[in-house]
């Protein structure tokens, strides 16, 4: 489940400190194919982070549908990551692993040619960021109902960078041949512990 | 500076059964809504639903995915006039074994559908993931949550709507 701790704490009034607090926003102005956070400067204050995020695909160039969204901590590009998703397309559930890949894969959010109103949301939530011990985890949940030029899902994935070196950034990649339409919005948040 | 959040706006805890709770004249000041609903129903045969500004027509989509314990199924809806959240869910009596989760990403935007993730688990029967849609541009003012089926929602369900910050 995604609960952000602490949440009946949260003072919400500007100024206080609060438990969960907004760090930063990005709101697409035109498309863009990767949207990157640093986050090298928020472990002394929060343990974990979450990004939300609505946003909507570029179909390729090409018409094929093979963008999916790509998470990456710190640019590394090697092949230091491993998940799994479990899909629902509204017939069938399916499941799929991979490891020692070069990124994690979130099954990708609407596309649509040309740029519509119908978006596809994004919750994801990365687990003692900060952490010099611990490989960096994640999870989230997608989906997109009947949106776009492309099939219907929600999702479930976990993730793993093996690495225990600070997480100074995240990014998210649109794939291959896509971009994010302008309008997406992706926003971070930090989690005190 | 960072923006402290998720600010409690709401906080409904049923003092008799009820069919449905409903967030009403809910401000335009925040990015997404987080409701979490933890209850118990009246009986078998329920199904929770959502709908958004009072909006009864054929304007809701839906995916999902179930596991039973059994089994994991996915199914999806098109054009209906509410938004399934849980499936036929029972629980045993006077337990609050129903809980969901539900993410209103983009709640305030006129230039988007309405999109809700929700995630939701029941002891008795199962736990789903369901992506919605609200095919609508309108700002979201108002939810309400019901049973679709005829039950109702027991004495000390409670319902918390947050408010997270632009």
């Amino acid at each position: 489940m995604l609960i952000p701790f602490g949440i009946l704490s949260a003072a919400g009034a500007a100024g206080v400190a609060g438990t969960y607090e907004l760090i930063s926003t990005t709101i697409l102005g035109s498309t863009t194919s990767t949207v990157s956070f640093t986050t090298s400067s928020l472990g002394t204050d929060y343990k974990h982070i979450q990004i939300r995020a609505v946003l909507q695909q570029q179909i390729d160039f090409g018409g094929t549908y093979g963008g999916n969204i790509q998470l990456r901590m710190n640019g590394d590009t090697g092949n230091n990551y491993a998940f799994h998703y479990l899909r629902g397309d509204g017939s069938n559930v399916a499941s799929a692993a991979e490891s020692s890949v070069g990124r994690i894969l979130i099954n990708r959010l609407p596309y649509a040619n040309p740029r519509n109103d119908k978006y596809g949301s994004l919750v994801v939530d990365v687990l003692d960021f900060a952490s010099t011990t611990k490989n960096k985890t994640i999870r989230s949940l997608s989906g997109v109902p009947f949106a776009g030029d492309d099939a219907s899902w929600v999702t479930l994935t976990s993730g793993l960078w093996n690495s225990t070196a600070l997480m100074t950034s995240i990014s998210l990649t649109a794939g291959a041949y896509s971009g994010f339409y302008a309008g997406s919005r992706f926003s971070l948040y930090g989690i005190r512990g | 500076m960072p923006t402290p959040t998720y600010t409690p706006l709401a906080t409904v805890t049923l003092g008799s059964a009820a069919s449905s709770v409903t967030f009403s004249s809910i401000p335009a000041t925040y990015r997404d809504l987080v409701l979490i609903c933890n209850w118990q129903n009246s009986g078998s045969g329920s199904a929770s639903r959502l709908q958004i500004n009072g909006n009864t027509g054929a304007n809701y989509f839906g995916v999902w995915m179930t596991g039973n314990g059994t089994s994991a199924i996915s199914g999806s809806e098109t054009s209906q006039t509410s938004a399934r959240i849980a499936g036929a869910a029972v629980g045993p009596a006077n337990t609050y074994s129903n809980i969901a989760i539900l993410q209103f990403i983009d709640y305030s935007a006129t230039d988007k559908h309405k999109t809700v993730l929700s995630r939701y688990g029941s002891t008795a029967t199962e736990t789903q993931a369901t992506a919605s849609r609200y095919a609508s541009t309108s700002a979201i003012t108002s939810i309400r949550f019901f049973d679709i089926l005829g039950q109702t929602f027991q004495t000390g369900s409670t319902f918390n709507l947050y408010g997270i910050a632009s």
